[in-house]
């Protein structure tokens, strides 16, 4: 064995096998992968060939990849049109809870509409992220994102809540109202109407799973709920004076 | 066959550049391209050449088996040399463990170090990683600049 030779080998990046590098490339992240593929002609054709993004895209979207067999695109450019298009969905969504609030409160109907379109969407845990849990967005949208990867995506408790910090939107505040009839007393005569207000930061939205709040988000105006009104807002008011208001 | 594997008291690993090391047979058992060597050898001492190992880094390798295959550690200790090991690597230390890993068939050595390379990386800019790495850019500045605006949306 000659000494010199062996200790003159430098090993470089581009000089590991193919496997390592793709064992590599499985644990970078999506923004990493193309910064590394920015970096030569040869990072270029690794971290962009398909090998890298199959598994990227299959992991993200794992409901997805069966309906895509049939596009002769490459899987990053897949990728980036799933991405595009969740990007599309979700500000049409917040466009959407814009023209349907009126003096910053909305019914229930419309909220489940656009929970309904999120849904259909299937975004992923991480989609939503990206997309929904913004701070700079509307309130009650990150409310039904939250929501929804508390009911869908089965995303819920602390893991949830401290991803809401992180994304800075866990003290973001919502008010939930909701009315709802009792019926009528033995004699005949109507009873009051009965209404509930609750204030919750969407941090404790995440935690609390609190039962009648999730019951009247998901099933909006049905049986003896009259109404369900969803607000935002920074500054919680007393109880009492939203009853007085009433 | 169980009978000669336990006869085997010490083995001798002869790196790339003739050092030698001589090991406790549970600390090679990481080592699976050693290990199946073994166990084809009906042999009290074993003698093996890793000509594509320098000393160095299986100095190093033989360290973080020992650490791993001990049972008095605890898990924290483990964690606490793992972190350490890793930070007073450089990015080309990493690159000839891991293929030195790979070499040698240890598969959770290979992921280690590949995540410690890939953690080196994270949330890094082109220029940070082009250095880490020491890659020289064969781009023209006009490639380079249509492939950044092709993947701006990733740094978004």
């Amino acid at each position: 064995m000659c000494k010199d030779k062996v200790v003159s080998i430098i090993t470089t990046l581009s000089s590991l096998p193919e496997d390592i590098l793709l064992k590599i490339a499985s644990l970078l992240q999506v923004r990493d992968v193309c910064a590394l593929g920015c970096c030569s002609n040869f990072f270029n054709q690794f971290c962009f060939s398909d090998c890298v993004w199959y598994p990227i895209l299959t992991n993200r979207w794992p409901l997805l990849h069966s309906s895509l067999f049939l596009y002769p695109k490459t899987w990053k450019i897949l990728y980036f049109e799933r991405l595009t298009e969740l990007g599309l969905r979700a500000a049409s969504v917040d466009t959407f809870l814009k023209a349907s609030m009126h003096l910053q409160s909305l019914e229930v109907g419309d909220y489940l509409k656009a929970f309904e379109t999120i849904h259909a969407a299937r975004f992923g845990f991480e989609d939503v992220q990206r997309f929904m849990f913004k701070p700079q967005i509307n309130v009650i949208l990150n409310l039904l994102a939250v929501h929804y990867c508390m009911a869908i995506l089965g995303i819920r408790g602390e893991n949830l809540a401290e991803t809401l910090r992180t994304c800075e939107i866990s003290h973001r505040q919502v008010c939930v109202k909701w009315w709802k009839v009792l019926g009528r007393t033995a004699y005949g005569y109507r009873r009051r109407d009965e209404s509930h207000i609750r204030w919750i930061s969407l941090g404790d939205f995440a935690i609390e799973d609190d039962e009648p709040l999730l019951g009247v988000l998901r099933r909006g105006t049905i049986h003896e709920v009259l109404r369900v009104q969803i607000s935002s807002g920074h500054h919680p008011r007393p109880l009492s004076f939203e009853f007085i208001q009433r | 066959m169980a009978a000669e594997k336990s006869s085997i008291k010490i083995i001798t690993l002869i790196a790339a550049d003739g050092s030698v090391f001589e090991v406790e047979p549970n600390i090679v058992k990481e080592m699976k391209t050693v290990q199946s060597y073994i166990d084809e050898l009906d042999q009290n001492t074993v003698s093996i050449p890793l000509p594509n190992v320098f000393g160095n880094d299986l100095a190093m390798i033989i360290e973080y088996c020992k650490k791993h295959a001990s049972e008095e550690e605890t898990k924290e200790a483990k964690e606490e040399f793992d972190f350490e090991f890793v930070k007073r690597m450089k990015s080309d230390d990493k690159l000839r463990l891991l293929q030195a890993a790979s070499y040698l068939n240890m598969e959770s050595f290979l992921q280690f170090m590949a995540k410690a390379i890939a953690a080196e990386i994270e949330n890094q800019s082109v220029e940070f990683v082009r250095d880490y790495f020491q890659i020289e850019s064969d781009f023209t500045p006009e490639e380079e600049a249509e492939l950044r605006k092709e993947n701006e949306w990733a740094f978004k």
